[in-house]
């Protein structure tokens, strides 16, 4: 029995938290919302197969009336933090965007097609200490739009924002 | 009887020394030096209800609340405070396993990592971990982190649980976990840097927890002065 759980133990700290055994584990909770042409839900996973859990949260949308869901972006978080119930926004029937974290997705036909942006992949010089978690996102009709950051290491740090022109699928500095 | 009277002084010089680590005034102060009213009224201390996880939880859940000191600093805060609790009863009677295990417990989803598996922690004694938990509190971040350190989740709990691992099975095998839950074996990992940090103080341990205190803040928090630790 002690051998047993000696190697379990190996397993777990040397073999079971590899990419492919670590993954989503058990739905914790999910909360969705609709405008007239498509309906987003978030779904919050626990995650299994490795030491400190973290959370996944699987963004997926849906014709509304329809629940042919499709996922459109995950974000996997070291802890668990509430679903952003307030971070899922529509500017009319067609656009929508979402944003957590580090990560931002926009869709401009009702919801068929996402363009996901991860600040970690997209923005070349990106560190943690530099930038920070997206704090709001404000998009307008015509496509313009900005991005404010919240710094993780210094409240009062001066992060830098970003800006856009083409609702989101594209952001610069400032 | 005998046995009985020294654990009641052992938990009684514990609420001392507990109530003495910092007060509701020098947190709300941000004042990080310890030592006033070192020794209380004993009359605020009924000797048989104290219970050591809830003097630490609820220094916890009330740092965790503070804004006005960062998270670094309330990590070396919360070794000392659990060094006086589940430490020995005096500077030579250091216990290095009960200060780990209640560090763990109380900031991390385990109380122990050993070669039997980590072991749960209970829920109505933790803090920070889950937020359906009776005592979350404020949580905690990465405020006060070295810059290398640094990332969007609780970097308190990151450091314990591999600290803590490190104690129970080791620095290398401990570090193995490390690399394969980051995916990496890289130290500019954030996590990946932060936690061999970790598994290299708790590999070490044997109990000194103002020495680890002061670890966490030079190693971790990047200071090169020294807490004013009594």
């Amino acid at each position: 029995m002690t051998f047993t759980k000696v190697v379990l133990t190996l397993l777990l700290f040397t073999v079971c938290l590899s990419p492919s055994c670590a993954g989503r584990g058990n739905r914790l909770e999910s909360w969705e919302t609709t405008n007239k042409s498509f309906r987003v839900r978030i779904t919050a996973y626990d995650e299994r197969g490795v030491y400190l859990h973290g959370t996944y949260y699987v963004f997926e949308s849906a014709r509304a009336g329809s629940d042919a869901w499709r996922e459109f972006m995950t974000l996997r978080h070291d802890d668990r933090p509430e679903i952003p119930k307030d971070q899922v926004r529509f500017v009319n029937d067609n656009v929508g965007y979402v944003f957590m974290g580090w990560m931002f997705a926009v869709t401009t036909d009702g919801g068929n097609t996402w363009s996901i942006w991860d600040a970690t992949r997209d923005v070349p010089d990106w560190q943690w200490s530099k930038y920070g978690v997206i704090r709001d996102v404000r998009l307008e009709l015509d496509g313009s739009g900005k991005m404010v950051l919240e710094p993780v290491d210094d409240a009062n740090r001066k992060v830098p924002e970003f800006r856009t022109n083409d609702f989101g699928r594209h952001w610069r500095a400032d | 009887m005998e046995i009985a009277q020294s654990q009641a002084d052992r938990y009684l010089a514990r609420a001392q020394l507990g109530a003495a680590g910092l007060s509701a005034s020098q947190i709300a102060d941000g004042d990080v030096r310890w030592g006033h009213n070192f020794f209380p009224s004993l009359a605020s201390f009924p000797q048989k209800t104290y219970d050591p996880r809830v003097d630490f939880r609820d220094y916890a859940e009330q740092l965790s609340r503070n804004n006005s000191i960062t998270d670094c600093l309330k990590l070396a805060q919360l070794i000392y405070k659990a060094g006086q609790v589940f430490g020995g009863k005096n500077p030579f009677e250091y216990s290095g396993r009960d200060i780990i295990h209640g560090l763990m417990a109380g900031l991390t989803e385990y109380s122990q990592v050993n070669l039997g598996g980590p072991e749960p922690s209970h829920r109505d004694y933790r803090v920070g971990v889950f937020r359906n938990d009776p005592h979350f509190g404020g949580s905690f971040g990465a405020s006060g982190f070295r810059a290398g350190f640094v990332d969007p989740s609780n970097q308190v709990r990151h450091f314990v649980g591999y600290l803590g691992a490190g104690y129970g099975i080791g620095a290398t095998l401990a570090n193995q976990g490390l690399y394969s839950q980051e995916g990496t074996n890289n130290p500019n990992v954030p996590d990946v840097g932060l936690g061999l940090v970790a598994t290299d103080l708790g590999s070490r341990f044997s109990g000194n927890y103002k020495q680890l205190a002061q670890d966490v803040w030079h190693r971790v928090c990047g200071q090169s002065s020294n807490l004013n630790l009594p």
